[in-house]
């Protein structure tokens, strides 16, 4: 029941990377695309195209009936969602399925479990999978959250049963601020995704962030390895790494049966992401949540065990993708992503829209560049400001990221501010070169005194 | 090196020693025929509007964007006291002319442009609304980034020239203020 014709209903570099794996598959495309998008590149590689709306995401790539009636309309027989926009939008899943269009990516239940974090902790515990201590669900109110609080210490942090993006989050340093963070974080997230429940757990601090790539056949999951991706700023990735400088390989080995565990639990099936963070002093590890789609720093893995993943999750939609066993995934030297944005890192990282006036890439052995940007591109005020991943692979660690800074300094960006230069500077950081980054690291020492720092 | 210039490979090398030693620094040489772009660390890719040196930029989110990119990166503390409130000669460009006596509130940044802080709350300011310099009178969000607006000057709104959601473009008035 091989596919024939997908419909991209995504933009920028990720539906260029969806192109290029049904190009390289022999199946047919077509792009959605938003008024603001009809000059994209996707637009141009897609051997077809339809404008499905307006600029603003809500009224054309998060509209998932009209993309629905493209599909029907262009005679597509699956949809690949990408990253952000639908891709974890269980109800799109669903009406997927529904009109007869393959979803590619996991069916509307395994989302639906997986997006409430509450209900994903419990299936991880369950599955044997270490989460950080808190309650064992929603906190019905401020006396029971007492309780847990007593049990599991101060500082703490209240988050969002339904919640992502920092909203409905709140981290309590005394009981006495208790009662306060718990309601308004309560009426945050009741105001922001229609539920006030909120969970209470552990605040970790200066902890890693290593995720888990896992893909599922619905029977076995089976693991690619792990991404390092502790370099952030406002809780986004700017950096990923494989293999994480922070993991013993007893470690490594428990995470990633953790991670396969979880898969297995719910049947998963297609691309996903088990994301925990590590506490790197004790060597141990908690799960936060895991992602039902393909991340942005996918190539990392990609460049670490030479499978394509887009291609994979193409094929296993349309039930055609090749066995596969987990001793036949091998991982071969170090693996480096920079994500290159319109921001000004000077300016706390503060995103600009504008036309990019110039755009060399760099190129030669061990670069690959994943990037939908072309020199004269506009890009437009209304998405993220992510302008290219640039990706390096070496033999290892010290190769890859030798390879970086020489990729780096062959790329050229006009017309806007990048945060080039910040990656730069990064790679010439003792902290990062000695593996020793966490997830505050940008905000709390990298731009520690910066009048911008709490911008971070 | 090029008969052209009088930089000979050895000076071309000391400037190169001299980034070398330094961060963040941008230079741009021309010499006869010779054109030399270095750019390293954080002055790398900053984009041909900035000026390759940093100053510091004030705590608030919307203050350092507050005019344009020449003004702030020249003469930035002054800019950063600047409010945002121009006097009425100086938006002649930006649509129907302001009342004498009052003061317009402009956009710092190209946007969507929100009159409350979230979709559940009630619009930050009326026409008639009596602000104060550190008041939040409305949102603009571009890139995924919400930038409040701080007000900048205390008076009245007497006007609200952008609609909810609205893209606005950088310095478009968006409130008539009449200063107290």
């Amino acid at each position: 029941m091989g596919l024939r014709r997908i419909l991209i209903a995504n933009r920028g570099e990720i539906a260029l990377r969806v192109i290029r794996a049904c190009r390289e598959l022999g199946l047919e495309t077509v792009q959605v695309h938003s008024s603001a998008d009809a000059d994209s590149l996707p637009v141009r590689m897609a051997d077809s195209s339809i404008e499905i709306g307006a600029p603003q995401a809500a009224e054309s790539y998060l509209k998932g009936g009209a993309i629905i009636e493209a599909a029907k309309r262009m005679g597509a027989d699956a949809v690949h969602p990408g990253y952000g926009f639908l891709s974890e939008n269980a109800a799109f899943s669903d009406a997927c399925a529904a009109a007869g269009i393959a979803f590619i990516g996991p069916k509307g239940s395994v989302i639906e479990m997986m997006g409430d974090k509450a209900v994903a902790r419990g299936l991880a515990k369950q599955a044997g999978v270490p989460v950080t201590p808190g309650s064992e669900g929603p906190v019905k109110n401020v006396d029971e959250a007492a309780t847990v609080a007593r049990e599991i210490g101060f500082p703490l942090l209240i988050k969002a049963s339904a919640g992502g993006g920092g909203r409905g989050m709140r981290v309590v340093h005394e009981e006495a601020k208790l009662r306060e963070s718990l309601e308004s974080a309560s009426r945050e997230a009741e105001a922001a995704f229609g539920d006030g429940g909120v969970y209470i757990e552990k605040y970790m601090s200066a902890v890693r962030h290593v995720e888990v790539q896992i893909f599922g056949d619905g029977k076995k999951t089976l693991h690619f390895g792990e991404r390092d991706c502790s370099t952030q700023r406002r809780h986004q990735k700017l950096v990923e790494e494989s293999p994480s400088p922070a993991l013993t390989a007893e470690l490594r080995n428990k995470m990633t049966t953790a991670a396969c565990a979880l898969g297995d639990r719910v049947g998963y099936e297609g691309a996903g992401t088990v994301e925990f963070i590590v506490d790197a002093a004790t060597q141990e590890f908690y799960f936060i949540e895991m992602n039902t789609r393909i991340q942005v720093e996918h190539p990392v893995t990609e460049m670490m065990t030479g499978i394509d993943l887009v291609k994979r999750q193409i094929l296993h939609a349309g039930g055609e993708a090749p066995e596969l066993r987990q001793d036949e995934i091998t991982f071969r030297g170090h693996a480096l992503e920079c994500r290159i944005n319109a921001e000004d890192p000077n300016k706390g990282f503060f995103p600009k829209p504008g036309r990019i006036e110039t755009f060399t890439m760099p190129a030669g052995p061990g670069v690959r560049v994943d990037t939908h940007v072309y020199p004269g591109y506009m890009l437009p005020p209304y998405y993220d400001s992510l302008l290219a991943k640039v990706i390096t692979h070496g033999a290892d660690r010290s190769e890859a990221i030798a390879r970086m800074r020489r990729a780096l300094g062959e790329m050229k960006v006009d017309g806007v501010p990048t945060t080039i230069g910040f990656h730069q500077r990064l790679l010439d950081d003792p902290a990062f070169l000695e593996g020793r980054v966490h997830t505050r690291f940008i905000r709390e020492e990298m731009y520690a005194g910066h009048p911008m720092q709490n911008m971070l | 090196m090029s008969g052209r210039s009088n930089l000979t490979h050895e000076d071309v090398l000391r400037i190169l020693q001299i980034v070398d030693k330094s961060e963040d620094v941008e230079i741009s040489v021309e010499y006869g025929g010779l054109k030399l772009h270095v750019s390293k660390g954080a002055a790398a890719g900053r984009g041909a509007a900035s000026t390759p040196l940093e100053h510091a930029l004030p705590k608030q989110v919307a203050r350092p964007l507050l005019t344009s990119n020449e003004a702030s990166d020249d003469d930035l503390p002054s800019a950063t006291s600047t409010p945002l409130a121009q006097p009425t000669s100086e938006t002649a460009s930006s649509g129907d002319a302001i009342p004498a006596g009052a003061l317009a509130i402009i956009a710092p940044l190209l946007g969507r442009f929100y009159r409350s802080s979230s979709p559940t709350e009630p619009p930050l300011v009326e026409v008639g609304s009596k602000i104060s310099e550190d008041d939040t009178v409305g949102v603009v969000e571009v890139m995924k980034l919400f930038n409040e607006i701080k007000s900048g000057l205390s008076g009245t709104v007497i006007e609200i020239r952008a609609a909810n959601e609205e893209m606005v473009e950088e310095g478009q008035v968006l409130f008539v203020v009449r200063p107290d």
